[in-house]
């Protein structure tokens, strides 16, 4: 039988591992739970940097990995939810109002990133959103939710939320560092105004982009080894030269292994994917050499920091018992 | 002036992404009151275009939440879906007169589900 390697999400981590793999032989199939294959490259517009070569638009990004994935014969499906991985890399997905577990001999998690929270008070209230929900109702769903934004935050995603919101014909009343000291949102039943440094601003939304951190909600759920990284923002797996986990056949790449941006993810996922699919036994040691040295070369200090992440193994496990 | 829909407004065209795809106009219902949907779209993409943004109600405080994440994670934008508690609207698909209602703490089911 050919082997089976299972990827979880659908960004250009994952799509570019997916595809590695099965170029290299195995039987790969993908879980997305997006509507649509893609990850970032769904919902943001700005020009992305495509392997070191030229800027391209996102939409035409994605439309190539998801057009090599498809090509190198993986099997992809969207709007799949891996809400549970188990023992001896078992998954538990939700696709189409069915539940399956599917049974892998590696699987690989490239589930990406998630907003950070900024806490500020009125920071619930209606109207108040993440920079990453923003360009999902913009750049997906097509609906400006109001016409004068505020942008809490300093960072590349502020910037980038901020020409999103100006491209769709919003407009920015004020933009806010994170940590202000007397920030307040306030309203009515959703937000309606913001007071910051002495300035009260009418407002009707209020975007919070206070950065991205990893996703690591399935690599603890496996109970792979980990730890907080203020270089890769945020608690994540401890990886070792080949993308795997402490957990057997588990491999991790892109966001989800510390934030990078979308040509590291993708220079990731290529190596996960060959890492992969030497360990379920289809390449052998010199291809995966190759492969390594290629990967260096692209992200050496990513490599770097992936080898520094401190030992904070949480035995939730012990816990509980 | 934004007006009371909170200076909400669909983007017919986007000066990067084109015009948008067409859809079928999908009517449904939020509060008794009519909600024009596009199909495909989740339910909370067509309330805030209509300038709706209160979504659910905390249990103990009663405080209004209305999304914030937008990719079915922090569970802001619970609604009561044809008498079923806790539908996330950021992933529901609008259907074709569904009774959406605001989530009044943990909601009730009206009917077996």
């Amino acid at each position: 039988m050919t082997p089976r390697i299972a990827v979880v999400g659908g960004g250009p981590a994952g799509l570019s591992a997916a595809t590695a793999a099965a170029r290299a032989g195995a039987r790969v199939s993908l879980y997305d739970e997006g509507a649509a294959l893609g990850g970032q490259l769904t919902y943001r517009i700005a020009a992305v940097e495509d392997d070191g070569r030229a800027p391209v638009s996102a939409r035409h990004l994605r439309s190539r990995l998801v057009e090599e994935a498809s090509r190198a014969g993986v099997d992809a499906y969207s709007a799949a939810v891996v809400w549970g991985i188990f023992a001896g890399n078992r998954l538990a997905v939700r696709v189409d109002g069915r539940a399956l577990t599917v049974d892998a001999d590696a699987v690989i998690l490239a589930t990406g990133s998630l907003d950070r929270a900024s806490a500020f008070p009125g920071g619930s209230l209606p109207g108040v959103f993440t920079a990453r929900a923003i360009q999902v109702l913009l750049h997906v769903h097509r609906v400006r939710p109001g016409r004068r934004f505020a942008v809490i935050g300093e960072g590349p995603e502020a910037g980038e939320v901020a020409s999103d919101l100006l491209l769709a014909g919003g407009e920015i009343v004020a933009r806010i560092p994170p940590d202000m000291p007397d920030l307040r949102v306030a309203g009515e039943g959703g937000v309606e105004r913001i007071e910051a440094g002495g300035r009260v601003i009418a407002v009707d939304i209020v975007v919070v982009a206070a950065g991205r951190q990893p996703d690591p909600a399935l690599a603890l759920m496996a109970e792979c080894r980990a730890g907080y990284s203020e270089t890769l923002g945020g608690f994540v797996p401890r990886l070792d030269a080949r993308m795997d986990t402490s957990v057997p056949g588990l491999f991790v790449a892109g966001d989800a292994a510390g934030v990078c941006g979308c040509t590291t993810a993708i220079a990731d996922g290529r190596y996960a994917g060959v890492c992969a699919a030497a360990a379920v036994g289809v390449l052998d040691d010199a291809q995966l050499e190759g492969a390594r040295l290629r990967w260096i070369a692209s992200v050496g200090e990513r490599v770097r920091a992936l080898g520094a992440v401190p030992d904070h193994h949480m035995q939730v496990d012990r816990v509980l018992a | 002036m934004s007006g009371d829909n909170h200076g909400a407004m669909r983007l017919v065209d986007h000066p990067t992404l084109g015009p948008r795809r067409p859809a079928t106009e999908v009517s449904f219902s939020f509060d008794g009151q009519p909600i024009r949907g596009r199909a495909g779209e989740p339910l909370i993409a067509a309330l805030l275009a209509a300038g709706l943004r209160v979504l659910r109600t905390m249990p103990r405080t009663g405080e209004p939440r209305g999304g914030f994440c937008l990719v079915g994670r922090c569970a802001d934008c619970l609604v009561m879906v044809d008498g079923v508690p806790n539908v996330l609207a950021c992933q529901q698909p609008v259907q074709p007169d569904a009774r959406v209602e605001t989530q009044r703490g943990l909601g009730a089911w009206d009917r077996d589900g």
